[in-house]
């Protein structure tokens, strides 16, 4: 084993032959690139360890013949793009919705449902669900890591994979973040801008004996609000801090271990109506928003000596929230064992069992309250998953399922069957039909929501309209069908083509109850519950086209069409009745370019399409964003970028009588990053 | 409308550095991640000598399982070394890399390692490996991404268990490696 001490001396005889040779090679070089096409063969190896890397990364590579529609956003994609945040930076992939509702609020899903409680999508964060059980969804407020330390982001539009967990109905949004050992030495970067006011992330990695490397981050963000429909400008201000570290140590050939942790804390608002059964029945109110927490995750990879493959991952992760209409804070604690059988010819299986156990604690407001103040439940869950190969290098047949047991619908069964042809290496078709489902939260079976409160009139007494747990609420489901072909055109322009159906059955809907009278103070109560009216079907295509034109100049374009029909009730107030149908895009597309003009400079372009909400009657929109980035120095990068550059702002979620309507304006800033190199 | 004047501003001032090229700036090469890759499998063949070679025969290069270099390793199937043609191909059984002189194990297929290691125990088969770990694993040779450019971990006690011959002018390029102590 070699000591730091070796390690460091050996790095920099490494670096210093390297910085001799470029200054011998400048004039290859530039003949070289005179030519467009440079030969690598014909280079010495100290010009090819010399030679700066201009492509993708691997992990790309690796996913392009999954027999699944995958889009890989990659840390050199997220940079480039200007996106300060993760759900920003979702929008370039394909087949995903991404609204910015509020300033610290997103509406993101996969192939439609979008809402700002979207709840068919899983996101996983290192291995984390990132979803809250107390409804299935998101908060993207908190989800808000450095991007710095993003390895890639997975986009898997459809249900298909049976590996992954509860809730990956629509799709999953997997985050990956760098291994220890690519985030050594020190990083620190600054924000600041129209609507940055301070972005500020510093992180130190080191090593930890021969075969550890750790780092730690910290992390500050300040945002002030975007302009508000209802002119309250300053409602939505929003900072927050977070930190966190991550250890990886590979201590022998056979086994790796992780351990990884943070906290946050969060602070921004909104404006929030809260009924009352007295006059005036509903005051507006100024919300503060406030959510904080932590997580420590440890994940064990052993390779076995017959070849086989054991992975075990535990984490415990605390959130709490508080905000007008909730107050609730929640641990969970989630144990998961993943076994990779030995190659066999013919046979790739995999087998993984999971028992995650969550609990928390609401305290009444005048919003919500709950059934038992706490709750708990137990999932256990177990997957199976076999690729066979029917022709060696042809055809390959994959057969999975998931299997849970949770607390509401007891057993849920989800198959997945996929068959993939292979030709060559340079082009993959696959199709696939796979079974999911969206099971109860406890919204739907725990908490009593006060919708509002009708003022008295032709009904003499006030009148609370209320939402009630649904004993009878039972899981939704799809079943999806999908194709899908990739193919390598020429080895610089890659073509990606997936269609699907979706047909759900027993979405969401809203029922009323018969109403109650309630004598003191007097009123009546009209009860709703969730029952399982709604039928749908989506369909759609999702393309993206990748050239890579020159050496300095890659271009890229994504389209994607959706169209969702609903048939379910037609009550106004009825969730997913078809006046829902219009919450999603029908055609969206980006156009991408990344130009590094020299070394030193390099410049983005990036253009958004999103068609129609007729929902919330916001017509198309046509995004510009831009950036320039310049390294000063070998440690210093600056860039400049500019975000909704063509108009001064757009709604892009949500009514215009919505209080806390948004109009997500322009934005500039600039950023400065510094590197140890 | 003060904003507005700002915002231009520095827009301009961006494209006016865009547009200029500091003298200091370095141009060294740029290369795909994979042609850099590709050219130094190249070079390892040159800069190595394999124990016995059969001058008759082909120079075997093998991608394990697939080819992670989207079809960018081909063009060395047209080259040769010490008088031999190059053969390029990809192998899907441990049994298969015998006659290999070169293996390359991708990161999609570092679950298979151990297996393959076991197999080519004391076989002149160099080892490249993609994946972190791969070297002090018992591999010979392992790319490192190190910021924007590739280095190699060099594994000398692997290299000399399969009596290969690596020149000092590689190995004086790359990090030492020695393999780690595997637990009972």
């Amino acid at each position: 084993m070699r000591s730091p001490g070796e390690d460091k001396s050996d790095r920099r005889r490494r670096l210093g032959a390297s910085s001799l040779i470029v200054v011998g090679v400048v004039g290859a070089a530039s003949l070289a690139q005179a030519q467009e096409e440079i030969d690598p063969y014909a280079l010495s190896p100290e010009q090819l360890f010399g030679a700066t890397v201009v492509s993708a990364s691997r992990s790309e590579e690796n996913l392009w013949d999954a027999p699944a529609a995958i889009y890989v956003i990659t840390s050199a994609d997220i940079e480039r793009s200007g996106a300060t945040s993760i759900p920003e930076a979702l929008r370039l992939a394909p087949g995903v919705q991404v609204a910015r509702a509020q300033n610290s609020g997103w509406a993101v899903s996969v192939r439609g449902f979008n809402n700002s409680l979207a709840n068919k999508l899983l996101v996983l964060i290192d291995g984390r669900e990132a979803y809250d059980p107390l409804f299935s969804g998101v908060y993207w407020d908190i989800q808000d890591t450095a991007l710095e330390d993003i390895d890639r982001i997975e986009v898997i539009r459809g249900p298909g994979a049976s590996l992954w967990g509860a809730n990956a109905v629509n799709g999953v949004i997997n985050i990956i973040t760098k291994r220890s050992s690519e985030t050594q030495g020190w990083m620190a970067s600054a924000i600041t801008g129209t609507h940055e006011r301070a972005v500020l992330t510093a992180r130190y990695g080191g090593a930890l004996g021969d075969s550890a490397h750790w780092r730690a981050y910290g992390r500050y963000v300040d945002r002030p609000d975007h302009n508000t429909l209802q002119g309250a400008d300053s409602n939505g201000d929003w900072q927050s801090w977070r930190g966190g570290f991550r250890i990886d140590a590979e201590p022998n050939a056979n086994d790796t271990f992780t351990l990884q942790g943070e906290a946050y804390h969060s602070d921004s608002g909104q404006l929030r109506g809260v009924p009352s059964l007295s006059a005036p029945y509903l005051s507006i109110q100024r919300d503060d928003i406030s959510a904080h927490g932590g997580n420590v995750l440890g994940r064990w990879g052993r390779a076995l000596a017959n070849g086989g493959q054991v992975t075990t991952q535990f984490y415990v992760d605390f959130t709490a929230r508080e905000q007008l209409a909730l107050k609730d804070k929640r641990t969970t604690a989630d144990l998961d064992v993943q076994y990779e059988f030995p190659d066999s010819a013919t046979h790739d299986l995999i087998v993984g069992a999971r028992y995650r156990y969550t609990a928390d604690d609401i305290t009444p407001t005048a919003i919500i309250t709950a059934m038992d103040n706490s709750h708990s439940e137990s999932l256990v869950s177990a997957f199976v998953q076999d690729r066979i190969t029917l022709a060696p290098d042809a055809w390959y047949l994959t057969l999975g399922s998931k299997f849970d047991d949770n607390e509401y619908t007891g057993f849920e069964m989800q198959p997945n069957i996929r068959l993939q042809w292979i030709d060559g290496e340079r082009q993959t078709a696959w199709a696939s039909v796979s079974r999911a489902v969206r099971t109860p939260s406890e919204l739907e079976r725990e908490l009593v929501v006060s919708a509002g409160v009708i003022p008295p009139a032709l009904i003499p007494v006030p009148v609370s309209v209320e939402l009630r747990p649904s004993p009878g609420f039972e899981s939704e489901e799809l079943v999806a069908y999908e194709i899908g072909y990739r193919r390598q055109l020429t080895p610089d322009l890659q073509l990606d083509l997936t269609a699907f159906r979706n047909d759900y059955d027993g979405l969401a809907t809203l029922s009323l109850t018969p109403f109650e009278l309630v004598l003191s103070p007097l009123h009546v109560i009209l009860p709703i519950a969730y029952t399982n009216q709604t039928e749908a079907q989506t369909h759609g295509v999702e393309a993206v086209m990748t050239w890579r034109a020159s050496d300095t100049l890659n271009l890229s374009a994504t389209y994607s069409f959706l169209d969702v029909e609903l048939h379910g009730p037609s009550a106004d107030f009825a969730i997913n009745s078809e006046g829902a149908e219009d919450t999603s895009p029908r055609n969206q597309a980006n156009i991408r370019a990344q130009w590094d003009v020299s070394d030193a400079v390099s410049a983005d372009m990036t253009l958004y399409y999103v068609d129609a909400l007729p929902a919330f009657d916001i017509g198309s929109t046509t995004r510009l964003d831009m950036r320039v980035g310049w390294r000063l120095t070998e440690a210093l990068q600056l860039d400049l970028v500019g975000q909704g550059l063509l108009d001064d702002g757009r709604r892009e979620f949500g009514a215009a009588a919505d209080i806390n309507a948004t109009e997500i304006e322009r934005s500039v800033y600039a950023r400065l990053t510094w590197r140890t190199p | 409308m003060a904003n507005a004047v700002i915002r231009a501003t520095l827009f301009l001032l961006a494209f006016a550095m865009a547009t200029w090229s500091p003298a200091h700036a370095q141009s060294g090469l740029r290369l795909a991640e994979q042609d850099i890759k590709a050219g130094l499998l190249y070079s390892f063949l040159r800069y190595t000598d394999w124990p016995n070679p059969n001058q008759a025969a082909p120079v075997r290069v093998c991608m394990f399982g697939r080819d992670s270099f989207d079809g960018r390793l081909q063009p060395l199937a047209g080259r040769t070394v010490n008088q031999r043609a190059i053969e390029v191909t990809i192998v899907r059984a441990p049994a298969e890399t015998d006659a290999c002189a070169l293996l390359f194990v991708s990161t999609a297929d570092e679950a298979r390692w151990p297996e393959l290691r076991a197999h080519l125990a004391g076989h002149d088969v160099m080892t490249v490996g993609d994946f972190g770990g791969f070297a002090a694993s018992g591999g010979m040779i392992e790319f490192v991404r190190a910021e924007n450019r590739i280095g190699v971990n060099i594994n000398v006690e692997a290299v000399r268990s399969g009596r290969l011959a690596v020149q000092d002018r590689l190995l004086r390029l790359g990090s030492a490696v020695r393999t780690a102590a595997t637990r009972p």
